[in-house]
């Protein structure tokens, strides 16, 4: 099963399609540029990202729409807003699913209105539509929070349709195939780990001064527990950690031209280090506090 | 789609013809001329054009233009004369509209291609069909053609905006990129 659905179509109400796809494949890229010089080649890496993102699939019968056979039009039928929005209905084919991306194209690109004559060209609309999809896929690749039946596994990418090149009606296709081509804003995260999300709170976690961040001072350190309960310190921008008694000596690895006198010094005199917020000490005075010192 | 025992689709435009008569100048009522078709097979591809800009952990796109491909109409004639007739029909059309006195989306005499079984209502042109004449070896030729969509009647959503049709001399008016109307 596969369910596309957008905040601003159709109240964003979901378009179910009965069948899951029968492929869905993209490409992982890197950025690279490459300069030949004399001394060899350099290699730059320079980003990230995700090609084009491929659903393909079939209506295994096609649903109504049009006029019917005795020369009635069907009422509030061919329409996808009329649809129930579930899985069951019927009465989603490929004529309603390509009025449904039609739809898209015009919202995407002239903006919401609720009248077209308050429309205005230059009004864009960049809500990114969410495909959610079930299938037999790679486990590794399937959103463990929302696990379906049977070893499938549901993907979910937040995604721009950019194509859809598969409108097509004939005389000798009872079974309808479509074709839908994506621009990938964000994968989903059991496909990506490394997200936008989490690529953006990275770069937030470095941007001005907060003792509580890992990142604010190198030598910062936060004092934890393990699983056994024993109390342990840690200076996460070195990934310095253990108990509190080898804190000195894991410190000594990253400032060997220091004896053993000057580095506690250089701990616990560090007039520069910062206040930590919650009990109102600079950093060596908790770090005495935790008797972690001489 | 529907059987093929009967007409699937149809083609059709109204234009008036102002005749000058004497003192008086007779604009004559509306003169509708139509075509059935037997069609075989409907085509359209549909995309949305826009930019996309990468970031060293994503790449975002930004949407701007819907691209409404030319709908595929492929049709098959019960003969050489019904074939030649829908041709001359397309082409009756073409020196019409090309010589229309408006092209406003309400008054010009734009082809309507309508075929109910589909729910398609289209207002548009034909650019191009090609005529092919095989006499007695091909008794039921088969042609198509692309119609492009000017106004889709049977959508949910308004398709006017992205539609707009402007003649060849036309100076733009009002358009402050103009070359014509600022010379």
């Amino acid at each position: 099963m596969i369910s596309f659905s957008h905040p601003n179509i159709n109240n964003g109400k979901e378009l179910f399609l009965r069948l899951s796809p029968t492929q869905v494949s993209w490409t992982y890229n890197l950025n690279t540029k490459i300069t030949n010089t004399y001394g060899g080649q350099v290699v730059q890496i320079l980003g990230i990202n995700y090609d084009k993102l491929i659903i393909e699939g079939r209506f295994g019968l096609e649903g109504p729409h049009g006029m019917m056979p005795d020369g009635k039009r069907p009422k509030n039928i061919w329409d996808y807003s009329k649809g129930e929005g579930k899985p069951q209905d019927y009465r989603i084919g490929l004529t309603q699913m390509t009025s449904y991306f039609k739809d898209y194209f015009s919202v995407a690109s002239q903006g919401i209105s609720s009248s077209p004559s308050t429309r205005l060209s230059g009004n864009f609309n960049q809500a990114p539509m969410i495909v959610t999809y079930t299938g037999y896929i790679d486990p590794d690749e399937g959103n463990l929070n929302t696990l379906s039946t049977h070893n499938t596994k549901t993907g979910m990418w937040s995604v721009y349709p950019t194509s859809f090149p598969s409108y097509s009606r004939s005389i000798d296709e009872f079974s309808p195939q479509w074709k839908i081509e994506f621009e990938v804003e964000e994968a989903d995260r059991n496909a990506d780990p490394v997200s936008t999300i989490s690529a953006v709170d990275r770069i937030r976690d470095g941007v001005g001064y907060d003792s509580s961040r890992q990142y604010s001072d190198p030598l910062a350190y936060v004092k934890s527990t393990d699983e056994k309960g024993n109390a342990v310190i840690q200076n996460l921008s070195f990934q310095v950690q253990g108990p509190i008694d080898n804190v000195q000596t894991n410190f000594s690895e990253f400032l060997p031209t220091l004896d053993i006198n000057n580095l506690t010094l250089a701990i616990t005199d560090d007039s520069s280090a910062p206040s930590i917020k919650t009990t109102g000490f600079t950093a060596h005075q908790q770090f005495l506090q935790w008797g972690g010192a001489v | 789609m529907a059987h093929i025992d009967h007409p699937t689709g149809q083609l059709f435009y109204s234009y008036s013809v102002q005749t000058i008569g004497g003192e008086k100048s007779v604009r004559n009522p509306n003169i509708h001329l139509s075509q059935d078709l037997w069609i075989k097979k409907l085509a359209q591809d549909n995309s949305l054009q826009g930019e996309s800009h990468q970031s060293r952990y994503s790449r975002h796109f930004y949407p701007r233009y819907y691209s409404p491909g030319d709908l595929q109409v492929s049709c098959i004639a019960p003969s050489q004369e019904f074939y030649q007739s829908v041709a001359f029909f397309i082409r009756r059309h073409q020196r019409t509209i090309s010589s229309a006195s408006s092209l406003n989306l309400g008054e010009a005499p734009f082809l309507h291609l309508q075929i109910p079984y589909e729910n398609l209502y289209l207002k548009g042109v034909i650019n191009k069909i090609l005529l092919s004449k095989r006499g007695v070896f091909d008794p039921a030729p088969e042609f198509s053609f692309d119609f492009t969509i000017l106004v889709d009647q049977s959508r949910s959503q308004d398709f006017f905006l992205s539609s707009a049709i402007k003649n060849w001399f036309d100076p733009n008016f009002g358009d402050p990129m103009d070359i014509q109307s600022n010379s």
